[in-house]
């Protein structure tokens, strides 16, 4: 697991109120429908991602998140250097 | 296709409130929509906001969009002095109708394509406190209220709520929400027949 997986699912955890879903866990598993978590927490993940990693998540980028990979990815795109 | 999709959201639950104070939520909003908070200065207006926001959103799901829930793109168009709130959710070149209501804690909001239909959707609340069948507990209230045959609901691939009647020919559109244990429930009481049910799987395919 990469040292971001491991702190996205740090943050995803706070806002998790089904902890059960945790056992199944896998990266390709979507935060809304598979861990229920709800969807007003969009706010709060994002907030905690950008400050976590110093990054900002666009629009477009937001759209493209529907996993815990898709944040890995984001982060991982924010990050390349130019 | 008329489709519907609905919000709850409720500011009893702290963790809710939390989130729309938080710094950094004007990022989830556009300026306009972040005037009509200023002119009210009520937390409400902006839960309100995100309640239209994702009710529309869950339209556009079922009119076959696949992308995740980005709420500044869909730019909301109403007025804070009309109770219930009523806008206009626009997303690129899509145009929802939607309502907003309060009731004490609690913010519902619906929204549809087609303007005509809002003030025909008819929403419900449900509290499940232990292992009922959830499905078979709203089909059936939903059967009471409409005065229609047995219903049955069920979950397509892409978690949306179909309610079909028995023989599967025909359905009700409509959207489902929950915070914990509470359940919203939004059903436009007009059949329409299914004409693109997945073979065999007893599921109907939205677009």
């Amino acid at each position: 697991m990469k040292p971001s997986e491991a702190n996205i699912i740090d943050i995803l955890k706070r806002y998790s109120f089904e902890k059960g879903v945790w056992k199944q866990y896998s990266p390709n598993m979507s935060i809304i429908g598979d861990l229920k978590i709800n969807s007003a927490r969009i706010v709060d993940i994002v907030l905690d991602v950008e400050d976590r990693f110093d990054i900002e998540i666009d629009d477009d980028s937001l759209e493209s998140i529907v996993t815990v990979q898709d944040i890995v990815d984001v982060i991982e795109q924010k990050n390349k250097p130019v | 296709m008329i489709v519907l999709g609905n919000d709850l959201i409720n500011l009893n639950n702290r963790v809710n409130t939390n989130t729309l104070c938080r710094a950094g939520i004007e990022k989830f909003f556009t300026p306009k929509e972040m005037h009509l908070l200023e002119l009210t200065g009520d937390v409400k207006t902006l839960a309100c906001l995100w309640a239209m926001k994702e009710s529309a959103y869950k339209c556009l799901v079922k009119l076959g969009f696949r992308k995740a829930f980005s709420p500044a793109k869909y730019h909301v168009k109403t007025s804070v002095i009309e109770k219930p709130l009523l806008g206009e959710v626009t997303y690129g070149e899509h145009v929802f109708y939607a309502k907003c209501s309060e009731d004490g804690d609690f913010i519902r909001a619906v929204a549809t394509n087609e303007e005509s239909r809002l003030s025909q959707i008819k929403s419900f609340h449900i509290c499940f406190h232990g292992t009922e069948n959830k499905n078979e507990a709203i089909a059936a209230k939903i059967k009471k209220i409409n005065h229609s045959d047995p219903l049955e609901l069920s979950k397509t691939d892409q978690n949306i709520p179909v309610l079909m009647n028995k023989r599967k020919t025909h359905r009700l559109e409509i959207s489902m929400a929950n915070e914990g244990k509470l359940y919203y429930v939004s059903v436009l009481p007009e059949w329409f027949r299914i004409t693109n049910q997945k073979v065999g799987t007893g599921k109907i395919a939205y677009a």
